[in-house]
């Protein structure tokens, strides 16, 4: 673990959950990018190098797990974490290192996205 | 109104995906949400309290707790509707559900439904789940195909993936908006690709829908191999 800020790219086509989840990640310390679109976040990818990728699992007509190749080809280490409104905690997408569901105790969804992070909280 | 009719073994399985499927899409709305109440009202509640008179600090805590909460039951609520659906474990073998689709259906004059040729490819799948999937696929390509009729294909790589292409009008403007539940550019109700997205979601493999340079639709179903089947 190093002092540098951790980098998230955040991808979600809600613009609230952009909104307000991305201000969870802002207080906590992460420094966010964020994407409304698959598309915007290979975008993205092409401009900076990420330790952590935050998204939603359906994005639009796509679904996220689509963008794990091409995250994993930028940065081997960068952890994944999908937020869901339908998926249980047991239920695993590809390339998940976790899945999170929407509507949880903001302080808890905060604690594991540190704990994948390598981060040891606020 | 359906371009093709299902075959009778595919309706209970049709009756319960439709369920889930519009059940499942209004929950995941409501839950996104709720979910953005209780990230703005934690969010709200860190700036006001530091602020607040020490009067104040008390009731401003009792409303927000009283938001969270009742965020966490109307949650719970939903979460109570969902269905108890057993994660896929089963293998399918492609060739086979393929051709038993396309042996049970019965195309309407002036389409040509061709499947895969001889072979063997096995995915990490429920066989009745992919073959449902493929159902509404061909169906959606038949309506797409028309009245002046073509063909529908579907084919099967080593991915393991399963290619549902059509010589129709290719989805065009409605590309964007195809997974939309209750989108729909033809008289029906417009969850046929949501039952199939979210029986993908379930074995961890992707729907990609696209135009073919060509003309035409493709679908693609990129499933996850079946590790350890026999």
């Amino acid at each position: 673990m190093t002092d540098r800020p951790c980098q998230v790219l955040f991808v979600d086509d809600d613009e609230v959950n952009i909104l307000t989840f991305g201000m969870l990640l802002d207080e906590r310390g992460y420094v966010v990018t964020r994407a409304s679109s698959l598309a915007e976040a290979r975008a993205r990818l092409a401009e900076r190098t990420f330790d952590l990728a935050v998204l939603d699992v359906h994005v639009g007509h796509e679904t996220s797990p689509q963008l794990v190749p091409d995250l994993r080809r930028t940065n081997p280490d960068l952890r994944v974490v999908f937020l869901s409104g339908s998926l249980r905690h047991e239920e695993q997408l590809p390339g998940a290192d976790l899945v999170l569901g929407k509507g949880e105790d903001p302080e808890r969804l905060l604690a594991e996205i540190d704990r994948v992070s390598g981060r040891t909280g606020p | 109104m359906t371009a093709l009719d299902p075959p009778p073994h595919l309706l209970p399985a049709l009756r319960l995906h439709l369920t889930e499927t519009v059940g499942g899409s209004l929950r995941h709305a409501l839950k996104n949400k709720l979910g953005a109440i209780r990230n703005a009202g934690y969010l709200l509640r860190k700036r006001l309290e530091p602020l607040a008179a020490e009067a104040d600090r008390k009731r401003i805590g009792q409303l927000f707790d009283v938001l969270a909460d009742e965020v966490v039951k109307a949650d719970g609520m939903l979460e109570a509707l969902r269905m108890a659906t057993p994660p896929a474990v089963a293998h399918a073998d492609l060739h086979a559900v393929a051709a038993a689709l396309l042996g049970a259906l019965r195309p309407p004059a002036g389409v040509t439904l061709r499947g895969p040729g001889p072979g063997s490819v096995l995915a990490r799948v429920e066989a009745h789940d992919l073959e449902l999937a493929l159902f509404l696929l061909v169906e959606n390509a038949v309506a797409a195909v028309g009245a002046r009729g073509g063909q529908v294909t579907i084919d099967v790589e080593a991915g393991p993936t399963v290619l549902v292409r059509d010589d129709g009008p290719g989805f065009g403007e409605a590309l964007g908006r195809a997974l939309e539940p209750f989108y729909s550019g033809r008289k029906t109700c417009g969850v046929g690709l949501k039952v199939v997205q979210r029986i993908m979601t379930r074995v961890g493999g992707e729907l990609r829908i696209t135009d073919r340079a060509g003309g035409g639709a493709q679908v693609t179903l990129a499933l996850r191999p079946a590790e350890g089947a026999p």
